[in-house]
């Protein structure tokens, strides 16, 4: 893959954006209210604008690996600051960058120990921007890492029911999970010879059969436990009820997505015969956890467990769609990736404004919410449609890509995937129904709706998905340079 | 960048006006309008209305198409790998008229609407919703590939779950709205199956972007198995069956009324159920090429005619009796199609009944909301009690519309149910034909019941004032009317149903055909007097190959 120098840092400073706004944060006292969602605002406006920017200013034609910035860090190592853009992360990148700033916006109500809450945010983002933009394994765990613990405060401290539980369960499946990835990362750098982390370098190496077929599992089912896969999904719903709304947001948005993009830049592209010798468990577990997702979701009565759940659905959707390993199915599964993050954010957004104006999620006890807050109904009604698969959204293109790419591969998985369609549909729907049709409840009847400001980050999430769902080409013609040559070279 | 435009065509840029107008207004509605209901609906009848003109303007001047070479043009929607899905127009002759009749109806739809929802407080959003069910609408009729149509499909399901649960405080209104998304949704699945299949089936052949135009000539050439063509027909055919409310997932229809009586007449009746039955008239070929699949699309379709006439026969709610009525019309129009796909016949028969049913069924529904609107009840029956005859001019416009549905010389209805019993004649087994006969004269029996009940109340009081209703409210119902029922347009078009075949013994057969064995072209006049398309649908006829 050719790579690219940038002629100014614009990777780095998307990084470190949000590293200068959260010392700047420590310095600041917790009574300055304004200054501080300002500059955490101010943080996350830089790396918003700067993803956009990459996103667009990628060059197609001239493919590769653009924007790169390498340096030597340890040397004795192998461990190099390689950072780079390509097709397949200039839009999670984009996505990470739409997350936080809509967060930012979402959170400015919190009263709470507000200072401290955007710390840990900023710090989460940190992460997650280092591990997309990172082609040194050594650089992509660590900023896993950072990405991973984090979370742990945030929902300890700002988060709502069984938080304590829910906060324990997430962090020891997720080092749980860590506890595979690192042998087996280990494992690819140890038996290359070349004593270098460069994922660049190390997939030119052909590694033996057997090596390959272990170092995938091990990163599969390390990665896996963060994608949701099924059946390592128990923490992410519990976890997304758990946290408070902008860590849910980024969540089930953008940490579900580390773990799905990790399988594919890491194990399908320096382990290609162990993925395929894995693709069938792979399309397995993914067909089982679309169908299962919808079911459980379906008998849930908490709206956060709801979406929780069909989280679990659509990120079996990114699986399948890595499973099938062709250039249509891979296309979707990173499409998917983007599209569900937009669309969850969109989701726990909506929900956090009811909530903190009810401080309930019980579906039965809410209702009629049309009447009380129609621009606040319409916000969620729109993400429930999104969810549902409807057309003119983003997800409908991914999950056309990736359902009839499945169908091709693995025709009967591929079948009942787009079975769950239906029960995707009723589930979605019951929700919307009960939470927003009907007579509305009486003790809720005082609430005011969202005001413009408030309503901000919703109408800009609907808009990436309007805009990605009426022009899917811009996202799929961006993906497909990079996919190319990734399937070349499997 | 990926997404451009090709050329700039002018024929493209005016069906994307024609489709992307109402996607306008819906969206200028929806984010910024929606508390000011005049200023919504000024914007949402300036964007219906420049369709309207639009379409009608194609139907004259686009020449030189036909069936067999339609005009495509297209650009690239989405291009991934084996994925090719294009975003364009095929327009021939059956898509130019159904662009027509839709915009027509819809533009009815809405200036009617002005006075039935007359101080809603959605009546914003309303219109926003009408809008975006024009905009799926139109995309639907005209679509040059699958997934394009797939997509409006499905957009015509999500604003139909958005009308039918208009007034969403309702418990049995939201329930309809997420009885109807849920069961069409089933059938969808179907449909979504069916083009995975397809291109799975076709994964040798670069390039195939499921354009309509290649999967019929799919069907014609023979490239694919029967096997394959019938399992791909008969999934497409789950989606038919949910959209135009075929046994057995039929049962969202009836519930469906619960939304505002327009809405009925616009989605339930004239234009979101039949577009089913256009699906299989826009892959004709495709469904034709397997003999198996057509036979099944016959007998549920002869099942669903006999079925829901019946249950029409004992409904009390006028709303539901139409509503059953529609449903068995549909059945009606898959027989004609499903008869002449395996008599090797023409789509003439089931498309032609599916566009006069368009127009009467229509004017049934907004008679129906006059009556509904004036008596405050559903049941025509107690609206029969309190002088439901006093108002004159709906009930000369039902009447009228309720010939037409039975079926009686010289209205449209009778010349589009004749076609139909022409094709099931030529069928080997006369059974079909003899059930064809039988639900006709079922269609009859329920539409009189209420025309008669409506007539001749068992005792008269005193009429609570004859109301002739807002100035839109009463004219716009006789629009249709004018368009369809009067004897030009069928002549013009019926009137050549079987040439060069013996004539129809269903003119002797007919138990509702007053005109028995006349032949149609005698009643030719009316047609120039009003100004009646008549070179479009002697054109539309002739391309339709004769074998």
């Amino acid at each position: 893959m050719t790579e690219h120098l940038a002629n100014f840092p614009y990777l780095t400073c998307m990084l470190l954006s949000p590293v200068v706004g959260l010392t700047i944060l420590l310095f600041l006292k917790e009574e300055r209210g304004l200054a501080i969602r300002m500059v955490a605002l101010v943080a996350a406006g830089i790396s918003f604008a700067l993803s956009i920017y990459t996103f667009v200013a990628y060059d197609r034609v001239l493919g590769g690996i653009q924007f790169v910035e390498k340096y030597e860090w340890v040397k004795g190592f192998g461990i190099t600051y390689f950072v780079g853009v390509e097709g397949m992360n200039a839009p999670l990148l984009l996505l990470t960058g739409i997350v936080i700033f809509t967060g930012v916006l979402t959170m400015w109500e919190l009263q709470e120990r507000v200072k401290e809450y955007f710390i840990f945010q900023l710090a989460l983002v940190t992460g997650v921007f280092g591990v997309f933009m990172s082609y040194d394994m050594f650089f992509f765990f660590l900023f896993y890492e950072i990405a991973v613990v984090p979370m742990y405060i945030l929902i300890l401290i700002w988060g709502s029911t069984r938080k304590i539980y829910a906060a324990m369960k997430l962090t020891l499946y997720l080092m749980a999970g860590s506890g595979l990835i690192i042998p087996g990362i280990l494992l690819l750098y140890s038996s290359s010879g070349l004593f270098t982390f460069d994922m660049v370098r190390l997939h030119a190496v052909q590694f033996s059969p057997w090596i390959q077929k272990l170092a995938f599992v091990m990163m599969y089912l390390g990665f896996g436990v963060l994608a949701g896969v099924w059946p390592f999904h128990t923490w992410s719903p519990v976890g997304h009820v758990a946290a408070p709304t902008a860590v849910s947001m980024l969540h089930a948005g953008v940490l579900m997505k580390l773990g799905s993009f990790a399988i594919l830049r890491i194990a399908m592209y320096l382990c290609p015969q162990g993925f395929q010798y894995w693709a069938q468990l792979m399309a397995l577990l993914a067909a089982t956890g679309i169908v299962y997702g919808v079911f459980v979701g379906l008998a849930q009565t908490d709206l956060k467990y709801v979406i929780g759940y069909s989280s679990v659905s659509h990120m079996g959707i990114v699986g399948l769609g890595l499973a099938t390993g062709t250039l249509d199915g891979l296309n979707g599964a990173v499409f998917q990736m983007f599209a569900h993050g937009v669309m969850t954010a969109l989701f726990f957004s909506s929900v956090g404004f009811i909530y903190d104006r009810t401080h309930t999620r019980e579906i039965h006890e809410l209702g009629g919410f049309s009447k009380i807050m129609p621009v606040a109904s319409a916000f969620f009604i729109t993400a429930a449609l999104c969810g549902a698969g409807v057309p003119g959204m983003a997800s409908f293109w991914a999950e056309l890509l990736v359902l009839i790419a499945a169908v091709k591969v693995f025709p009967i998985r591929g079948l009942f995937a787009i079975a769950a369609l239906v029960i995707g549909a009723l589930f979605a729907l019951r929700v919307v129904q009960n939470t927003f049709f009907n007579e509305p409840n009486p003790n809720f009847i005082h609430h005011e709706d969202v005001s413009p400001f408030l309503g901000l980050p919703r109408m800009i999430l609907i808009g990436f998905l309007i805009f990605f769902g009426l022009f899917p080409q811009v996202m799929v013609g961006l993906i497909k340079t990079s996919i190319v040559p990734f399937i070349q070279g499997m | 960048m990926g997404f451009h435009l090709g050329s700039v065509d002018p024929l493209f840029l005016t069906c994307l006006a024609i489709v992307g107008l109402p996607a306008l207004a819906f969206g200028i509605i929806m984010v910024f309008t929606w508390w000011r209901p005049k200023l919504s609906l000024g914007i949402s009848l300036t964007c219906s209305t420049i369709p309207l003109v639009l379409a009608w303007w194609l139907f004259f001047t686009v020449k030189g198409t036909s069936l067999a070479q339609p005009i495509i043009t297209q650009v690239n929607w989405m291009v991934s790998d084996a994925i090719i899905v294009p975003f364009g127009f095929h327009i021939d002759p059956v898509s130019l008229l159904m662009l027509v009749l839709v915009a027509t109806i819809s533009w009815l739809i809405q200036i009617y609407s002005i006075g039935y929802m007359e101080g809603d407080p959605g009546f914003a959003r309303y219109y926003a919703e009408l809008s975006l069910f024009g905009m799926s609408m139109l995309s639907l009729v005209s679509a040059s590939g699958m997934v394009q149509l797939f997509v409006s499909w499905e957009l015509v399901g999500l604003s139909s779950y958005l009308l039918i649960g208009f007034w969403y405080e309702k418990f049995s209104a939201s329930e309809a709205g997420k009885k109807a998304f849920v069961v069409t949704r089933f059938g969808d699945i179907g449909f979504y199956m069916g083009l995975a299949f397809l291109l799975y089936f076709m994964k040798d052949l670069s390039l195939f972007g499921l354009g309509i135009a290649d999967i019929n000539k799919l069907g014609l050439t023979h490239k694919l198995t029967e096997f394959q063509i019938t399992l791909c027909a008969l999934l497409i055919f789950c989606g038919v069956c949910g959209k135009s409310a075929q046994f057995p997932i039929h049962v969202w229809l009836p519930d469906a009324m619960e939304g505002p009586t327009p809405v009925s007449a616009l989605l339930h009746s004239a234009t979101m159920v039949a577009a089913g039955v256009y699906l299989i008239t826009r892959l004709f070929p495709f469904f034709a090429a397997s003999p198996t699949a057509m036979t099944v699309v016959l007998v549920i379709s002869t099942i669903t005619l006999i079925l829901s006439s019946t249950i029409g026969m004992v409904a009390k709610d006028i709303k539901q009796v139409w509503a059953y009525s529609t449903i068995s019309q549909l059945g009606f129009m898959a027989m004609g199609l499903a008869a002449a796909g395996l008599a090797h016949g023409t789509l003439f028969a089931g498309y032609y009944h599916l566009t006069t049913h368009a127009a009467f069924k229509a004017l049934l529904f907004l008679c129906a909301g006059v009556f509904i609107h004036h008596f405050g009840t559903n049941d025509f029956f107690v609206m029969s009690k309190e002088g439901g005859r006093k108002l004159l001019i709906p009930m000369v416009t039902v009447t009228i519309a309720a010939l037409a549905l039975s079926g009686i010389f010289p209205f449209a209805g009778f010349f589009s149910k004749e076609a139909i019993l022409g094709q099931l004649w030529h069928l080997d087994n006369k059974l079909w034909v003899g059930m064809g006969l039988f639900g006709a004269f079922l269609t009859a029996y329920y539409t009189f019941r209420v025309i008669f009940v409506l007539l001749f109340p068992p005792r008269l009081p005193q009429p609570r004032g004859a109301s002739w209703g807002s100035l839109g409210h009463v004219l716009s119902p006789h629009c249709p009317g004018y368009l369809y029922l009067y004897p030009g347009l069928p002549a013009g078009a019926a009137g050549k149903v079987s040439p060069g075949r013996s004539p129809s013994p269903c003119n002797e057969l007919s138990p509702f055909g007053v005109g028995g064995g006349l032949r149609p072209e005698r009643h030719r006049p009316g047609l120039a007097g009003l100004g009646l398309p008549e070179g479009q649908l002697d054109r539309l006829h002739q391309q339709i190959p004769h074998n």
